[in-house]
């Protein structure tokens, strides 16, 4: 008997709903399950421990707690958390400062909607 | 400003609008074009009036800007394009049936940070400072024409009749949608535009 | 009948679009409307003669000579009772004022905004011509379209999303 493996699931995290909504529906065409979404890194810390995603999407500016020190806490609590950073084109060093902080990727806004699926099915097969 | 400035200005607007237009392009995943540059002083009537006979209403999405280049920033749009920005960047096609809600607002204020962004990054590199142009978070509105128009124009302090702004139209592929981006210089910011002199 | 400081009009019932730093009166029939943001439309009325001002004002200070005496605070109350005692063609006036307007559209906006620096300028120099300002709508966040009666006086002020509200 032959099983299906169970989807991967996304934890998305933005402040921005029009954000969340794009990168989801990409995501979705690309053959992820949503598992939830987040607004802002503390979101984002309490929705990965309840719902242990295979990827997180994490937006760098963001209220409350931003996505780099998001990023610090969930890979030292989490070491193994796959996350991809999403930054806007003038925050490079910000994007250093994350991979050594151990994000895997990064995409840069406004991103290329190809690019971005040709990710998520990259980080599928994984 | 006049003269070899008022070119030099000129020059650095263009190249701002031109960065615009290819992040917008990017950002709707489809192709813009320029369609209208205004780079002058005009009285204060005539920039309220810069929508021209419109009363109907308009999307406006603001940043006031500081650091390295001042003043206030905004994204204008009709209705008709306010609500085609969030069905394009959702990979469909507008609807008559569309209507204003979270999604359509959150669409108008991340196309005015991307695209007000790439312009902002690069007028302030035309100036040569060592620190950036930061906007404030964007803020949204949607009223009647004159009135944001109004607001645009008398947002900050002004001494004197005269305005001095830039506008840009873009017009995107495939769709009616117009969306404009308004720099309107702080009064007393103008030494530190580019091409002003040293 | 409806005037303005550019144009004129003769129709009886006509309403008068009153621009940016304009001003315009109306009598009898005739009405005066404009949109305000940041502005302020200031409202003058004489009750018995059916006589009605509006100033769309955008400054509180004119400089020495403006050719738009309806832009400034200061010189939109002396022209609007100039206009007004030409209308009454002789009779005494007896005047109130009403405010509306002076938004504050973008929140980060800081500081005292035009809005409210005309406002002030304005009730200052309807104080100095003993003209009693008897209501206003000013300030909050959104964009108004003002209409007023010179048959009866009303101020109707529309906004985006609200029921109209009336002065």
């Amino acid at each position: 008997m032959t099983t299906t493996p169970a989807p991967k699931r996304l934890l998305v995290v933005d402040d921005a709903l029009i954000m969340r909504a794009m990168i989801k529906d990409i995501a979705q065409q690309a053959g992820w399950e949503i598992a939830g979404e987040a607004t802002n890194g503390r979101e984002c810390l309490d929705r990965y421990c309840e719902l242990s995603p295979d990827l997180v999407t994490l937006d760098i500016v963001m209220p409350e707690l931003d996505g780099v020190e998001a990023l610090r806490q969930l890979r030292q609590e989490h070491p193994d958390a796959a996350v991809v950073m999403v930054s806007a084109i003038d925050q490079k060093e910000k994007l250093s400062e994350c991979i050594q902080l151990g994000a895997r990727d990064f995409i840069v806004k406004p991103f290329d909607r190809d690019h971005l699926r040709s990710l998520f099915q990259r980080y599928l097969a994984h | 400003m006049s003269g070899t400035p008022l070119n030099r200005y000129l020059t650095a607007c263009r190249s701002a609008a031109s960065l615009a237009s290819d992040s917008l392009s990017k950002w709707l995943g489809r192709p813009s074009a320029i369609s209208i540059e205004q780079v002058e002083a005009m009285p204060l009537e005539k920039a309220i009036g810069l929508l021209g006979d419109h009363e109907g209403t308009v999307c406006g999405c603001g940043m006031a800007i500081s650091g390295s280049l001042q003043g206030i920033l905004v994204l204008l749009c009709d209705d008709q394009a306010g609500l085609a920005l969030a069905a394009m960047l959702l990979g469909r096609e507008p609807s008559d049936d569309d209507t204003w809600g979270d999604l359509e607002q959150s669409a108008v204020v991340e196309t005015t940070n991307i695209i007000g962004c790439a312009y902002l990054n690069a007028m302030a590199d035309s100036t040569g400072a060592d620190t950036a142009a930061m906007p404030s978070p964007p803020w949204f509105l949607r009223d009647f024409a004159p009135a944001v128009m109004q607001s645009i124009v008398m947002a900050q302090p002004l001494t004197g009749e005269t305005v001095f702004l830039t506008r840009t139209e873009f017009t995107i592929e495939g769709s009616p949608a117009r969306v404009s981006l308004v720099f309107v210089p702080a009064e007393d910011a103008s030494e530190r535009l580019p091409g002003a002199p040293a | 009948m409806s005037s303005a400081g550019d144009t004129a009009d003769q129709s009886l019932t006509s309403t008068i679009s009153v621009p940016i730093g304009g001003f315009a009166t109306a009598s009898r029939e005739g009405s005066l409307r404009t949109f305000l943001g940041s502005c302020v439309g200031l409202a003058v009325y004489e009750r018995r003669l059916k006589l009605a001002g509006l100033a769309h004002v955008v400054l509180p200070t004119a400089p020495a000579k403006s050719p738009l005496p309806g832009k400034y605070a200061d010189s939109a109350v002396p022209a609007l009772i100039a206009a007004l005692t030409s209308l009454a063609a002789g009779r005494r006036l007896q005047l109130t004022a009403r405010l509306v307007g002076g938004a504050k559209m973008f929140a980060f906006q800081t500081g005292p905004t035009v809005g409210e620096q005309n406002v002030q300028a304005l009730e200052k120099a309807l104080s100095l011509a003993g003209i009693p300002v008897v209501s206003r709508d000013c300030g909050g966040g959104k964009g108004r379209r003002m209409t007023l009666e010179a048959a009866n006086g009303q101020i109707t002020i529309e906004t985006l999303g609200s029921e109209p509200k009336y002065l």
